[in-house]
């Protein structure tokens, strides 16, 4: 088990936080096909750290996280289509402050209750987000999904390509600053106190932490990560279906980071990579039964390989290094 | 002077029970204030109405002269009010040094920074240093609290709660679980302790209570039985009978 971050940790960057950057560019050159595919794990990592960001360092249990994945994908998607509003950086901008709003005003509620009740009303609120998105076919086109996004060039200059070159590029540059921004706040006095109340919710208020107000602060963070996330989906895919809204999106992302590995920030680029992947190969290889082999997988790592597939990572190393 | 704590006919009901039965207490400044009572004398309901975790049916709570009757935990501590748990509530998996940086943190309004990096905050070393050393265990300030001996861990329980400053420190029981060969350590801990914090302990341990205490409240049932020094309570009879209890008439 790697140590917790404290108030002694070196906040430089180690070398090995380089590698999914190096490999990201690498696989840009490499692997051309591959690039919408590349696109959408970029996208679910981006999402994934924003459900480590509460889940993992905050201890906020979700099951509903893709609400706000989902409702940044809409309002990405109705802006565009019905209004007219092509512009990325825009659509990113106004996604990402709707989801915020919407984390604040349901943070306000779900984080006063813990556990399972905290549980249910996350799965509520997504449900309903769901539900609106099934029924309000005018505007979200419904189960048909919202067809007609239309996303201009970048800046004027960089057109959203068919290949997705530039919706891989975008998705990198979006998800590194991101990654930089939640990684601050991770190594800060906040992100700290986070952890200290994932630890000891009762002695946080007894030492004078308003736990509560930080919670809804990192619950609106997060919120809005997930909406610039799902803002992103809409710009690379120019569609918006209704699998990324709901319980299973929620689920999926959860399945995805505890793959990867809970609370290590790393966890949410492996899980993602690693299950996307996966999907991507065994729906091709076996169209009828792909899911089976998800299961399966999950199986093998919440049995064998507690702290997800970091944690294996980590007890390799250990074990090198005791050897030596 | 203001008392540093005081209670005005404070009460706590569940129900029909009555756990805090019209109590009105004075804690003095610069106090080391014992009290005892049987078990269910409704001690811990007493610290709890005390540090704002429960709410009194009726009744007042003044810190420092200060109305604080309907005010929350978090709000209490920022006006000077620390405590301590009988049974350990520490960052388990984090260093005894972490444990007690986080709540200097919060007192110095460190905790609100996002985007400065913790460890660029040298003072909370500092500080939570000197407490360390204060109270004997700086040779343990990097080592995860869940691998310490129990007593040991009793310390930190306490150091965390000396890294608020408090002006008012409320102790839990802070011998509970620790081997009476121990409990020589912790009373040189307390001992330690700056003078000018007023100091209200709630004690099982009749030795750590005789030696630490100037002055001691039997709660009994909920109401106060007798106040006085440790002389006239160990004298006093009605005491005697609660603990001890008296041969039938």
């Amino acid at each position: 088990m790697s140590k917790l971050i404290g108030f002694q940790t070196q906040p430089r960057i180690r070398k090995y936080e380089l590698l999914p950057w190096i490999l990201a560019i690498v696989v840009f050159f490499v692997l051309p096909e591959y690039l919408s595919l590349g696109a959408q794990i970029l996208t679910y990592i981006l999402f994934a750290l924003s459900l480590d960001l509460i889940t993992g360092y905050a201890g906020i249990v979700t099951l509903g996280h893709a609400a706000f994945f989902g409702v940044g994908a809409y309002t990405c998607g109705i802006l565009s289509a019905k209004f007219g509003i092509t512009d990325p950086i825009i659509l990113l901008f106004v996604s990402a402050i709707v989801c915020a709003l919407l984390g604040f005003s349901t943070g306000l509620v779900i984080l006063r209750t813990q556990k399972l009740t905290q549980l249910m009303l996350t799965l509520a609120i997504a449900a309903l987000c769901f539900e609106v998105a099934n029924k309000a076919t005018t505007i979200t086109g419904g189960a048909d999904g919202l067809t007609g996004v239309v996303i201009s060039p970048i800046l004027g200059m960089f057109k959203f390509d068919f290949l997705n070159k530039t919706a891989y590029l975008w998705c990198l540059l979006i998800l590194f600053i991101f990654w930089y921004v939640i990684r601050r706040l991770i190594y800060s006095p906040f992100g700290i106190a986070l952890t200290g109340i994932k630890e000891n919710k009762q002695r946080m208020q007894a030492i004078g932490v308003p736990v509560t107000s930080f919670l809804l602060k990192a619950y609106t963070f997060a919120a809005m990560v997930a909406g610039v996330a799902g803002a992103l989906i809409t710009q690379t895919n120019q569609f918006v279906g209704l699998n990324v809204i709901g319980f299973e999106p929620s689920g999926e992302i959860l399945v995805m980071l505890i793959l990867g590995g809970v609370g290590r920030m790393y966890g949410a680029f492996i899980g993602p990579l690693v299950f996307l992947v996966a999907q991507d190969y065994l729906a091709k290889q076996f169209p009828e039964y792909w899911n089976l082999g998800i299961g399966l997988m999950l199986l093998i790592v919440v049995m064998f390989a507690k702290g997800g597939i970091l944690g294996v990572i980590d007890k390799f190393f250990v074990k090198r290094s005791l050897q030596k | 002077m203001t008392p540093a704590l005081q209670t005005i006919g404070l009460s706590k009901q569940f129900g029909a029970l009555k756990v805090t039965d019209q109590v009105d207490f004075t804690l003095a400044p610069g106090a080391r204030h014992a009290l005892i009572g049987p078990n269910g004398a409704g001690k811990t309901t007493f610290i709890n109405l005390l540090t704002g975790r429960l709410t009194p049916s009726s009744g007042q709570v003044k810190i420092i002269g200060n109305e604080a009757t309907h005010l929350n935990e978090s709000q209490r501590v920022k006006m000077g009010l620390g405590r301590t748990f009988q049974i350990n509530s520490l960052f388990n998996k984090m260093t005894v040094l972490d444990n007690v940086s986080l709540g200097i943190s919060e007192r110095l309004g460190v905790s609100n920074k996002l985007w400065q990096s913790a460890n660029t905050f040298t003072q909370l070393r500092e500080e939570s240093m000197e407490i360390l050393s204060l109270l004997g265990i700086a040779d343990i300030a990097n080592e995860t609290v869940q691998h310490l001996p129990y007593g040991k861990q009793r310390l930190v329980e306490i150091a965390i709660s000396l890294g608020l400053k408090p002006k008012v420190l409320l102790l839990d029981e802070p011998a509970a679980g620790v081997p009476s060969m121990e409990s020589g350590r912790i009373l040189k801990a307390l001992d330690a302790l700056p003078k000018d914090i007023s100091i209200l302990m709630i004690e099982h341990d009749m030795d750590l209570v005789f030696q630490f205490a100037s002055k001691i409240t039997v709660l009994v049932q909920g109401a106060v039985l007798c106040e006085g020094t440790p002389e006239e309570i160990a004298k006093d009879p009605r005491v005697h009978q609660v603990y001890l209890g008296e041969p039938d008439e």
